[in-house]
Order: C-alpha cells, then structure tokens, then sequence
C-alpha cells in the first residue's frame, strides 16, 4: 500500500461500522434480546428501546448504501495516481484493480447483507405494527425471533463489512 | 529460549480477543492471569486501558504496552518507547509476520516499524502498468522476455474478453505507443532530479539497478525504449509493495 493517510472510506467505515454498528447498535440489540429473555432489566433502555434505538438502522442505512457504492473508486488505486493524469491510464489501471481483487464481490456480498438487515428490519417493523401498543418487553415477547433476526442480519452485515481492505492497494 | 508471556485486557470484544489468542497461540506465547507476569500487555483502548501508574510500572519493568482500537487509528510508537498505539486490524496484520519461536526482540521489531509514506513508488508502478499494457497492445513487447511475462501475468493483462474492466478501457490504446514512450510523459509525475531522489528515498533498500537506469532515462533521454527494464522495476515495485502493505 500506498497512501501515506488513511483514505477517507476507512474513516466512513470505521465510524459506521466499528463505532455505530458493532459497538453500539448490535450490543443495543443483544441487550434487548436479553430483556426479552428477562436476563436483564434496564426500565429506561426498555423504554427507549423502540422509540430511540431501533429506528437508528432507518437513519444509517442510507450511509451504509453510499458506503458500499463508493468502495470501488474511493479505494481504487487511481488515488494513488497523480492528479490530472490520463483518462485512459485512470480506466486502464482500475480495470487492472477489478481484475486482481474481487473488488466488485465484496460489494456484491455486502449488498446482499445490507438489503438481508433491510428485509429482517421491515418484517420487524410489520410485526410491530400487529402489536398493541405497547413498549413493554413482556407484550413484544412473541417477537423475539424477529429481534434475533435481525440481530443475527446486522452481525452478518458487519462481518461483511470487514472484509473490505483498509488501504488503498496497489492492483 | 524463555516462553514470552502475554496478557489481553479486552471486555467488549470477543472476536478481537478470540483473534489474539488465536495468533498468540500459533506463536507459542503462553498467556497469563491479570497478576501473572508478562513480556506484552495489549488493550482496548477506549474500554480496558491501563491506568498510568500500572502502565509507567510496567514499562519500567521492560514490558511492551499496546493499546488499540477498531477504528482506523495510524501505528504510532510513542514517545516512551515500547508503547504502542494503532488500529486492532494493523496490530495483528504486524503479529502475522512473526513466525515462532518469538523472541522479545523480533516483537519489538514488528511493533516499531514504523512505515514511511510511499508516493512517488506507487506512481511509479502505475506507470509501469500503463507503459506495459499499451505496449502490448500495440504489439510492440518481446513476449518472450521472462520479466515482461511475468509482469503481464502479474497484472492480469490482457484482461480476459468478457472481463467488466474492459468497459473502462479506450479503444485506442494501442494509440497511446507513442505518449507512454515519451519520457515527457513520465516526466509528468517524475519532473527533476530531486523527484528521483525521492524515488531512491522511497524505495529504500540496496540501490536497484533497473530502477535507477530507468530514473536515469526519464531525466536524460527523450524516450523510454526499455519494456524489460520497465518490466522489472514494475516487479520488484509490486513486490515491496505488497510486502509494506
């Protein structure tokens, strides 16, 4: 490798991935399941749970999305190449990536994590509205399997996401 | 030898324990209790770090102190020495390259090293492909050379027909004999001396004679004629390369 900084990607999926995701959002999701299973009892997280916690998929998706699109030319190595080079070297050197890296497979992969979450969260979100409305864990007990369900997707999605290489390559 | 003794200090995340114990044991390092005594404390920065005074002791003692994290975070020695701060991926990524038995040394060794930025070899080796694949397109390459063949084979080139990157590919590069010839042209990322200078720099190791010829050629002629030399400066590039990464 090459780029003597940490490319912008890595940031973008640190922050979602590492940060929000695993250490936020699936232990978020553990804990709940946990409530479910009366493990633990946590009256304000119980409460907040549904209101505060689940939606937050809804309002990250949308940069999990980008962040999957723009793999392909924000890690490519044409970064590597100085500014205002040739287009033709610029297409030649990243047909050259794609042929060396399963580069498009990896996104391909991840996609079909990310729309496995969006499934799982909207099969949840459809069971929810059967329910009573009701936030207490005891009333949302027959739903634990989708719970899991979607834990099981999000645990899926950030081992996908990990796969993904940190630096810019050389192909 | 004296089996190294290690200690992970790690409560939120399992699979990043699981992975430590995971190399640690293929390296033949034993681990120890929280009161054992060890050659190499690693811990989660934000969650198990060691206060101050037990990690100034322990330093003192002539432990080796990483602290991680899962983000991003560069490899940094800091300013005490023998205290390590990075990323979890960078910090096993320097583990793997230890082979047993381990000696203190050659983890001092992976945990120092400390990379420099490479630029200017990495545009040197896009170059390269560039220079390579428009000379085969245009027929004009010695396929029997071993260096040009293995580099073609190194990049991939010719992409296969059906291969997607063949979308991004101009028709007429075979056109371009003539630009990637010109020694302008890779004068464009190498300009003067002192940006071979930085080549050299980069590159580091025993001087390489392709690539010096090669430098030599893009500051003094009009034309770059040699596919070979170009061959092998792109593979011993590639190489370092691949192995800095």
């Amino acid at each position: 490798m090459t780029a003597a900084t940490l490319p912008a990607w890595q940031k973008r999926r640190s922050a979602l991935n590492h940060d929000w995701l695993k250490n936020r959002f699936i232990p978020a999701l553990a804990k709940w399941l946990n409530l479910l299973d009366d493990e633990v009892e946590d009256p304000d997280f119980e409460l907040a749970f549904l209101r505060t916690v689940l939606p937050q998929w809804a309002e990250r998706r949308a940069d999990i999305r980008a962040l999957l699109d723009d793999f392909e030319w924000q890690m490519s190595p044409v970064n590597l190449l100085p500014e205002e080079s040739d287009d033709w070297l610029i297409g030649l050197v990243h047909a050259l990536w794609l042929q060396r890296r399963p580069v498009r497979c990896w996104v391909d992969e991840a996609g079909g994590r990310f729309a496995d979450v969006n499934r799982a969260y909207q099969e949840l979100l459809d069971q929810l509205r059967l329910e009573e409305p009701h936030e207490a864990s005891a009333w949302l007990r027959p739903l634990r399997p989708a719970f899991a369900r979607f834990c099981e997707c999000c645990q899926r999605l950030a081992r996908c996401l990990e796969v993904f290489p940190s630096e810019i390559r050389i192909p | 030898m004296r089996t190294l003794r290690y200690r992970v200090a790690d409560t939120q995340n399992d699979d990043y324990l699981k992975d430590l114990v995971e190399i640690f044991d293929t390296l033949g390092l034993r681990t120890t209790g929280r009161s054992g005594n060890c050659d190499i404390i690693l811990a989660h920065r934000t969650t198990d770090f060691l206060r101050q005074a037990e990690r100034d002791s322990f330093l003192r003692a002539g432990g080796l102190y990483v602290e991680y994290t899962g983000g991003g975070a560069p490899w940094k020695v800091l300013d005490t020495g023998r205290y390590y701060f990075g990323s979890f991926y960078e910090l096993t990524r320097r583990l793997r390259q230890l082979t047993p038995p381990v000696t203190k040394k050659a983890l001092v060794l992976v945990l120092d090293f400390v990379p420099r930025p490479i630029e200017l070899l990495a545009a040197v080796t896009l170059l390269s492909q560039g220079f390579l694949a428009v000379q085969h397109s245009a027929g004009a390459l010695d396929s029997k050379d071993t260096a040009i063949k293995m580099a073609l084979e190194h990049m991939g080139w010719p992409l296969p027909a059906d291969h997607p990157g063949r979308l991004l590919l101009r028709d007429d590069l075979a056109g371009q004999l003539p630009a990637v010839r010109s020694a302008e042209w890779w004068r464009k990322v190498l300009p003067d001396a002192s940006s071979a200078d930085r080549v050299r720099q980069e590159w580091g190791a025993a001087p390489l004679r392709e690539l010096d010829e090669l430098l030599k050629t893009i500051e003094e002629r009009e034309t770059v004629d040699d596919a070979a030399i170009v061959a092998k400066v792109y593979l011993a590039l590639v190489h370092r390369l691949e192995h800095e990464s």
